[in-house]
């Protein structure tokens, strides 16, 4: 055994595989180092662009696009009143938020009707995509709410009760917005200019930059003012936040291919919506996949669409702040992306998808599914031969090196552009505080990340389907706190 | 410390390619964190510093410049007065930062105040000499610079600069040729619209926006007949040309909007339509009847949503008729229709599917309301 161990597998299998994770490592840095460059570009172009830009054009304009917010509720009756109201209050001149109760059990609906006057219509749902069945269909008796209207049916998931949106809407374009998220008040003017400016290419879907809201302060559904988390759980995820937008979703904005916008904040083209198929319920991911879905179906029209991301900080939201949830959160994230990938294969390489097939695909692929099982096969196998004897110390522990100056250089420069442009954190204990998230996120954080995704891995082999929903504080517990 | 650079020191020169790679790609990161890490800090200390330095002046130069704008008699009146805020001014913005509070306040000042005041500002952008600078940017800025200028200067509505501006309507750069087209509208007037009919880049819904606020805003009493940019060749402008009219409700020759229908694709059929429903021009119905027949499902569409208003007594029978059918759009439209024009629905007489009545029904309430 032993002689096997050392005449056949170290000098050929373990050499290999050593230098092979090396070299992935490698293309992984390679790839976030590009996406990098590419997003500096795009920001600043960006930055510059939108200096000129006077929003309230298309606030008072009588053209102005129509926008439909639609909010699924669950067993939301603590919240509804206050989400619906600051939904109500959104800086938007042609707008109608749809409520969609999604067979609460508790006083969700019953709530929402009284605080808002609420009556039943009679009214007649256009099926566009099939759904669980929709009980009933409310407006309100006071004028002053004429575009809010609520959606009672049966329980059928997020994306069945976003899909009963899109039939019930009536404006050309619809955004799903958290409740428990906070705007900054002209989120959806920036969100819906892209969809202004499109000419011969067609914009299909905007997203903007999600931050992390914990230790905030919010009064009366609006930021007030931007502190780094207290929390190191939440800390963490500011940080990756500020990178995952600002050096990776604008460099894919900016290639063309962006498959995903985050479900906390997008807007998309209804009619391309529906003819898509409208949101996926089979999978956890349906934000991605819907990107993805709609992208195949204009490709296969061989119509010239975009995705657009526009990297204002326009959403603010809640993080988890315990590692039971924060696992939940990845674990379904990892799920979702597992689901997507494995629904679109036939992308994959696929030149008649051109960038999303050659490029976006494989990247998420290789980069973001295989990456945790990559590393995890790694670190497996470097136990085993530490337990042998047979590890080579000093390249392991220039490896660890390598990959953790990588991870401080990645971060401070997310936090450098972070300073430059937006400049959120006005206090310097927060910029302090997230440079002190970076060194020691490769220690804490990223190993949990990565015990997350790998057992979300587990979880799809196992048939795992469950949204498992996190349990929110609130804006007012950061307000006392 | 001094183990780990002779550790990387060592490996720097391995002759094991994964080693030497490692290395040196550590030294970079190291390097470049340090230089990030020294930029952020520099960029806050620098802000800090310039607020501290310069906020006292920038304070100082909008109390002058409101003081200006709101005693400028004393100004006008004594020549001395005016030389003097010209001094003071040119001193305290020496540097970039107060610079461009200088040019902001003014900017800004002269959006909220026209008249009389509006013209003593202009005096006061070009006796500053800033003028004079933002020509120079003009000519040899970033291609965002130029687009500043030309905003800067089409807001302080400097007409002899229209020339230098024109060269940039069909510039490669959107964002340029965007705004060097505001201000071919903002500050050439009514005279320079016919730019539009020889732009070779699509017109955005964004610029069309711009455009027609801007044209409402200043010239509201005075526009010319849009109906001569239906010939342009550019789709955008055709587009462009029917959200005019529609908006301003001007009434012409329904001949062109008519070549205009059966020349163009659906969105311009749309835009046709919204023209014809502005100007409640019967011939207007008259004409989307006969081609209702020949359009594609989205142009009948629109045909029967326009019928609502266009439409009269006449048109019952052929809008009950498309209640008989089975797609929800048309029965939605044309329940709406009929309800505009005043219909009393007998549902029993009618015959329709209940699916039919049940949207008949929807359409009433929504109607009543």
């Amino acid at each position: 055994m032993k002689t096997w161990f050392e005449n056949i597998f170290v000098p050929y299998i373990y050499t290999y595989l050593e230098e092979g994770i090396f070299y992935y490592a490698l293309f992984i840095i390679a790839s976030y180092l590009l996406l990098a460059f590419i997003s500096l570009r795009a920001v600043r172009k960006y930055v510059h662009s939108n200096t000129f830009t006077d929003y309230n054009s298309l606030l008072s304009s009588p053209i102005t696009p129509g926008v439909s917010i639609l909010a699924p509720a669950y067993n939301e009756a603590v919240t509804i009143a206050e989400n619906i109201r600051s939904l109500l209050s959104i800086h938007y001149s042609n707008f109608e938020v749809i409520v969609i109760n999604d067979g609460s059990t508790d006083d969700t609906l019953k709530i929402a009707i009284e605080e808002f006057e609420m009556e039943k219509i009679p009214y007649v749902v256009n099926y566009q995509i099939p759904t669980q069945a929709i009980r009933g269909v409310y407006r309100s008796r006071n004028k002053a709410l004429y575009n809010l209207i609520l959606i009672d049916k049966e329980n059928g998931g997020k994306a069945d009760a976003l899909n009963a949106g899109l039939n019930v809407s009536e404006k050309n374009y619809v955004t799903c917005i958290d409740v428990d998220c906070v705007l900054e008040q002209d989120a959806i003017l920036k969100l819906m200019k892209p969809f202004a400016d499109q000419t011969e290419t067609k914009v299909i879907a905007t997203g903007g930059v999600i931050r992390i809201a914990n230790s905030c302060i919010v009064k009366g559904g609006k930021l007030v003012s931007v502190h780094a988390p207290k929390n190191w759980v939440a800390r963490f995820q500011a940080l990756e936040y500020i990178r995952a937008f600002l050096l990776g979703r604008m460099a894919w904005s900016y290639l063309d291919g962006l498959i995903l916008i985050s479900g906390a904040l997008g807007i998309f083209d209804k009619h391309l919506a529906i003819k898509a198929g409208g949101y996926s319920k089979t999978t956890v991911g349906e934000d991605m996949e819907l990107v993805v879905r709609i992208r195949r179906y204009m490709r296969d029209q061989k119509v010239p669409h975009h995705v657009v991301f526009v990297p204002d900080p326009l959403c603010w939201t809640e993080g988890p702040e315990t590692w039971g949830a924060l696992q939940k959160q990845r674990n379904r994230w990892a799920r979702g992306t597992i689901e997507t990938l494995h629904k679109h294969k036939g992308m994959f390489f696929n030149p008649k998808y051109r960038k999303i097939g050659l490029l976006s695909y494989p990247y998420w692929f290789f980069f973001e599914w295989i990456a945790p099982i990559i590393e995890f096969v790694g670190i497996v196998a470097t136990i085993i031969l530490a337990i042998l004897g047979l590890i080579n110390w000093p390249f392991f522990i220039l490896m660890c090196v390598f990959v953790y100056s990588f991870a401080l250089c990645f971060s401070s420069l997310a936090i450098m552009v972070e300073e430059l442009t937006y400049h959120a954190y006005h206090r310097k204990r927060d910029v302090l505080t997230l440079m002190l998230a970076g060194i020691t996120e490769p220690f804490v954080f990223h190993p949990f990340v990565l015990y997350s995704a790998l057992r979300g891995n587990i979880d799809i082999i196992r048939g795992k389907k469950s949204w498992d929903k996190i349990q929110r504080k609130g804006f007012e517990h950061f307000e006392k706190v | 410390m001094k183990a780990f650079i002779q550790f990387l020191g060592d490996n720097l020169l391995s002759s094991d390619l994964p080693t030497r790679i490692g290395s040196w790609l550590i030294l970079f990161f190291l390097c470049t964190t340090f230089i990030f890490v020294f930029t952020t800090v520099y960029s806050r200390m620098k802000k800090s510093w310039l607020e501290r330095k310069y906020g006292p002046v920038r304070q100082k130069i909008e109390e002058l410049l409101t003081d200006f704008v709101f005693d400028e008699q004393r100004y006008i009146r004594h020549e001395e007065e005016y030389n003097k805020l010209l001094a003071n001014l040119k001193k305290l913005s020496r540097h970039s930062n107060p610079k461009a509070k200088l040019v902001d306040t003014i900017l800004s000042l002269n959006n909220s105040l026209k008249g009389e005041t509006g013209d003593r500002l202009q005096e006061l952008y070009v006796d500053l000499n800033i003028k004079k600078e933002a020509e120079y940017t003009l000519k040899h800025g970033e291609w965002y610079e130029k687009a500043y200028i030309i905003k800067e200067l089409a807001q302080m509505n400097i007409k002899e600069s229209l020339p230098l501006l024109m060269k940039y309507i069909n510039h490669y750069k959107r964002i340029l040729r965007e705004e060097a087209q505001f201000a071919a509208v903002t500050l050439g007037g009514l005279s320079n619209l016919d730019f539009l009919m020889s732009i070779k880049t699509p017109l955005s819904e964004w610029q069309q926006t711009r455009i027609l606020l801007e044209l409402d805003r200043n010239f509201h009493n005075q526009l010319p007949s849009f109906y001569y940019l239906l010939k342009a060749k550019n789709h955008s402008v055709v587009i462009f040309g029917l959200k005019l009219i529609s908006h301003f409700r001007q009434m012409g020759d329904i001949a062109y909007l008519e070549e205009a229908f059966l020349k163009g694709d659906d969105l311009i059929k749309e835009n046709v339509i919204m023209c014809l429903v502005q100007l409640e021009d019967p011939e207007g119905r008259d004409f989307l009847r006969k081609v209702y027949p020949n359009c594609s499902a989205h142009a009948r569409l629109k045909i029967i949503e326009a019928l609502g208003y266009l439409g009269s007594e006449e048109d019952f029978v052929f809008l009950t008729q498309i209640l008989k059918g089975d797609d929800y759009s048309f029965l939605m439209a044309a329940s709406r229709a009929l309800l505009k024009l005043g219909f009393q629905p007998r549902i029993k007489e009618l015959q329709l599917p209940e699916r039919n009545t049940s949207i008949l029904i929807h359409a009433q309430h929504e109607n009543l309301v």
